[in-house]
Parts: structure tokens; C-alpha cells; sequence
């Protein structure tokens, strides 16, 4: 094939050229577009039409879909356009990638049925962003054998408060990815990191708990970790402990500095810590006490960043 | 062991180059024979000069800036930054060139080249109308008119409200 796609006798077939490419090559360039678009293309031609029903990958986002002017979607198309194609494509394609931006459709189960027809399909990624409440996930994405990677945000002022599967699911799971997210409960983070043997990497913006006191991670597997505007509790008053010997990166931003405890970081690499404000007035022993004190336990890391603040 | 640091690279129309194994360790084809020991001789490979020559291009700047990752020298950053800006221009204007590399970067196994360059041809490909893909492309349309008509009544959604 590549002697004579070079070969520029065939230089007349050069349109249908894409779709003469490999079927993994298409889908890797299909995996850059909105579905929308990927569909829109099988009008093109008839090598082009059937082209999106092997497509792995899904996108669907309401946001960009209502972006054009021209042509704003009501909730009951872009309802419409997800389960036609969750129709038309074949059930034994497996889905590599499932991406949905969307409302909650809390009232009348329309992302759980989704969610239940992806999970069915060895969703391998599943990243999903809703404009409301998510409160428990559904049972067939906990206990889907083949999902490797969850991120789920919420887009509303309220966090969402999200009960995690605590001793079943998510066994495969390698990275959690969680926006905007309230645990009921530190204990029950602390037992499904430090349970889930693959996961490699923890990402944990905007979080919080509630009546949130410690935040307690450890994990054997974790290599990368992130919490971003943890906690949002004004007073600050709150511990970070974190007992993982194979963590190689590690990113903390926060407003304030919490109390660090850190356990078995031999691994540890890179570090990014970044705090926006430091009441000097106020804390000024207490903060210097704080900051030695990480600054003393991260001196190994080959790679360090700390955020201005720190100079003052 | 292979004794030498180079590899010698064939390429379709008989042009050889001669590249630090350590640069083409990228592809996981040429990886896979430096590793049987099946690299020693020339390597002949189904990708025009041109075409093979841009990848060994590519797969240098690569380790070039792997290797210099830690050191913070912001002239040679730059400088990376452009040419791969200047890549990316080159190939997303000259479609044989495009389709080529893909060939080539799919063949060669160079996940990184492959990565780029279907994100270049999503970014040509996006937010367009059959008919500018068409254009795009020099396709012709071959669907009879009640074709077209069904394939418009099947997406009805995804062309007009």
C-alpha cells in the first residue's frame, strides 16, 4: 500500500486518499473530532459514509454544539443525535474513548442509560461533565471490567456529592480525575485509593470533604497526584498525609498551606506546590514553621517548583 | 549486541541513510530489529526519500529535545518551537507530504509522528461541510441523487434544524 500511495501515478485517487489510510489511522484522526463532525463527514462520499460506525472514539459536547450561532440544539436533539449514534453503531465496537459534555438530564435517566450502553461497550476512558447534580455513579460503570480512566466534573456552584464505590468496582482503574466533588466522608477516599492496586493517577480539583479535617492518601501504586484548591475551608485548618513509595509527581495548589505529613516519598521527582495567599500578619511564625518543614521533607525531589509566595 | 551506533535506512527509490540507532530507537519497527540483532545491513523501506527523510528529521529534533528536557535553555526551546511549528505548516500544506508521513509514521511505528500528524489532518478535516471536504480534498461526489437524499434524510440533525 505505501509503494503505491507514493507513487504518484495514482495521484487521481488523491480525495479518496483518507480513506485509503489504515482503519487504526482513521480512527486515530477521527479521535481528534466531535462526533458531530465525524458524522457530518459521511456525506462526503460513499467511501466516506460508513466510515464513523467503526469509530472507538466518542465526543459528544453540547457546549460547542450550541457554540454555532447558526444553528443552536435543543436538549431534545442533542438527546436525539447521542442515541442515534449509540444505535447505529454496531454493540461489538468497543468504545476506546467516551466523552460527554451535557446537561444532567437528572429527571428522566438519560445519561444513567448512556452511561449504562458505553459501559457495556468496554468503555476503556470515560470522561463525562455535567451542568448539574451527579450524586452516585452508576452501578454498570463501577463494576465495567475495562475502564482504565474516569474523569468526571461537575459544572454548577454546589459541588456535587459523590458516594464512591467503597470495597467493589473500578478494579482496573488507573486514573481518577475528579472536578468540583464533595466525599461525604475522608475515610472512605482514603480506603478507595488505597484499594484501587492499579490506579497511577489522582487529580482532585476543587474538592472537598465534608466537616473535612485530614485528607489521607496512600496508595502503592499512585505514581502522579494532584489536588488543586483542595478543601476551601477559609480557616485552613486541615492535614495532608501522603504515604506513597512510588509517587513521582506531585502537584499541590491551594490558597493556604496546610499541615503536611508525608510518608515513604522515594520515588518522588517533581513537585509544584503553589499557595496564592500567605497572611503574613497573622501566621507569619506558624507559616515559616509550615514551609521549612515541607521545603525539609522535599529536598530530595530532582525537580521543585514553589509558587512566589514563598519568597516573600 | 550490534557492534555499530548507526543504522542505515533504504529508502523506496534507493537513497540510504545513515542514522544514530539512538534517533531511530522512535520507531518500534526499526527498534524491534536493532534489538533481533537484523539491523547491520541496509534496512530497505517502502517510503520515498523525501518522505523518509523528513520522518529521520522529525525523530532527531525529537531526541534532541528529550535529551535536553532538564537543562532550561530557553534560545534552543525557541528554537524547537518554531521548527516544529514550521512541521506543522509544511505538512498540513502539502497533502502527499501528509498522507506520506502518515504511511510512514504508521508503518514505522513512531507514536509520537502518528499523534501529530492525524491531529494536523483532524484540524483540516473539522467544523467543515461535506462539500468544503470535498473541495479540501478533490473529491468527487459520487452518490446518485436518491442517495443523496437518504444519506440528508438519515442526518437530517446534522445539516439543518
Amino acid at each position: 500500500m505505501v509503494v503505491c500511495l507514493e507513487n504518484p501515478k495514482c495521484r487521481e485517487d488523491d480525495g479518496d486518499r483518507l480513506c485509503s489510510l489504515p482503519e487504526p489511522v482513521i480512527h486515530q484522526i477521527f479521535s481528534f473530532m466531535e462526533t458531530i463532525d465525524v458524522v457530518r463527514a459521511s456525506a462526503v462520499s460513499q467511501k466516506w459514509r460508513y466510515l464513523w460506525l467503526s469509530v472507538p472514539y466518542l465526543s459528544f459536547d453540547m457546549s460547542t454544539i450550541s457554540s454555532n450561532p447558526q444553528e443552536i440544539w435543543s436538549h431534545e436533539k442533542f438527546k436525539d443525535f447521542v442515541n442515534w449514534v449509540l444505535l447505529s453503531q454496531s454493540g461489538s465496537v468497543s468504545i476506546q474513548r467516551f466523552r460527554l459534555y451535557c446537561l444532567s438530564y437528572t429527571n428522566d435517566y438519560t445519561v444513567y442509560r448512556w452511561v449504562c450502553a458505553v459501559a457495556r461497550r468496554n468503555v476503556q476512558v470515560f470522561d463525562l461533565t455535567v451542568y448539574g447534580e451527579v450524586t452516585e455513579l452508576p452501578h454498570c460503570l463501577v463494576t465495567c471490567e475495562s475502564l482504565e480512566a474516569l474523569k468526571l466534573a461537575c459544572r454548577q456552584l454546589r459541588m456535587c456529592v459523590l458516594k464512591l464505590p467503597f470495597s467493589v468496582g473500578f478494579s482496573r482503574l488507573k486514573s481518577l480525575d475528579l472536578h468540583n466533588v464533595e466525599f461525604l466522608d475522608h475515610n472512605l477516599l482514603h480506603k478507595f485509593v488505597s484499594s484501587r492496586r492499579l490506579l497511577e493517577k489522582l487529580i482532585l480539583k476543587s474538592c472537598s470533604f465534608r466537616d473535612f479535617k485530614i485528607l489521607d492518601i496512600s496508595s502503592t501504586s499512585l505514581k502522579s497526584l494532584t489536588l488543586d484548591n483542595f478543601g476551601g475551608d477559609e480557616s485552613g485548618n486541615y492535614k495532608v498525609k501522603i504515604a506513597c513509595p512510588n509517587l513521582v509527581s506531585f502537584n499541590f495548589l491551594a490558597s493556604w498551606a496546610p499541615d503536611f505529613a508525608f510518608e515513604d516519598l522515594d520515588s518522588l521527582q517533581n513537585a509544584f506546590i503553589f499557595f496564592d495567599i500567605i497572611d503574613r500578619d497573622e501566621r507569619d511564625n506558624e507559616s515559616c514553621h509550615i514551609l521549612s518543614k515541607l521545603l525539609n521533607e522535599l529536598c530530595e525531589v530532582k525537580a521543585l517548583k514553589l509558587s512566589t509566595a514563598f519568597l516573600r | 549486541m550490534a557492534t555499530t551506533s548507526t543504522v542505515k535506512l533504504r529508502s523506496g527509490d534507493n537513497e540510504v541513510f545513515e542514522v544514530e540507532k539512538q534517533v531511530m530507537i522512535q520507531s518500534g519497527t526499526i527498534r524491534n530489529m536493532i534489538e533481533d540483532d537484523a539491523a547491520d545491513g541496509e534496512i530497505p523501506l517502502q517510503i520515498s526519500s523525501r518522505n523518509l527523510a523528513k520522518v529521520v528529521e522529525w525523530c532527531k529534533c525529537m531526541q534532541h529535545r528529550d535529551r535536553n528536557n532538564n537543562n532550561d535553555n530557553k534560545e534552543e526551546e525557541e528554537e524547537e518551537e518554531e521548527w516544529e511549528k514550521k512541521f506543522d505548516e509544511e505538512v498540513s500544506e502539502d497533502k502527499d507530504l501528509h498522507f506520506g508521513l502518515l504511511l510512514a509514521a504508521n508503518y514505522l511505528e513512531i507514536p509520537a509522528l502518528l499523534h501529530r500528524l492525524c491531529q494536523l489532518a483532524a484540524d483540516i478535516v473539522k467544523g467543515k461541510t461535506p462539500e468544503e471536504i470535498r473541495r479540501t480534498f478533490n473529491i468527487k461526489k459520487d452518490f446518485t441523487p436518491e442517495e443523496e437524499e437518504a444519506v440528508m434524510d438519515e442526518h437530517g440533525w446534522a445539516f439543518h434544524d
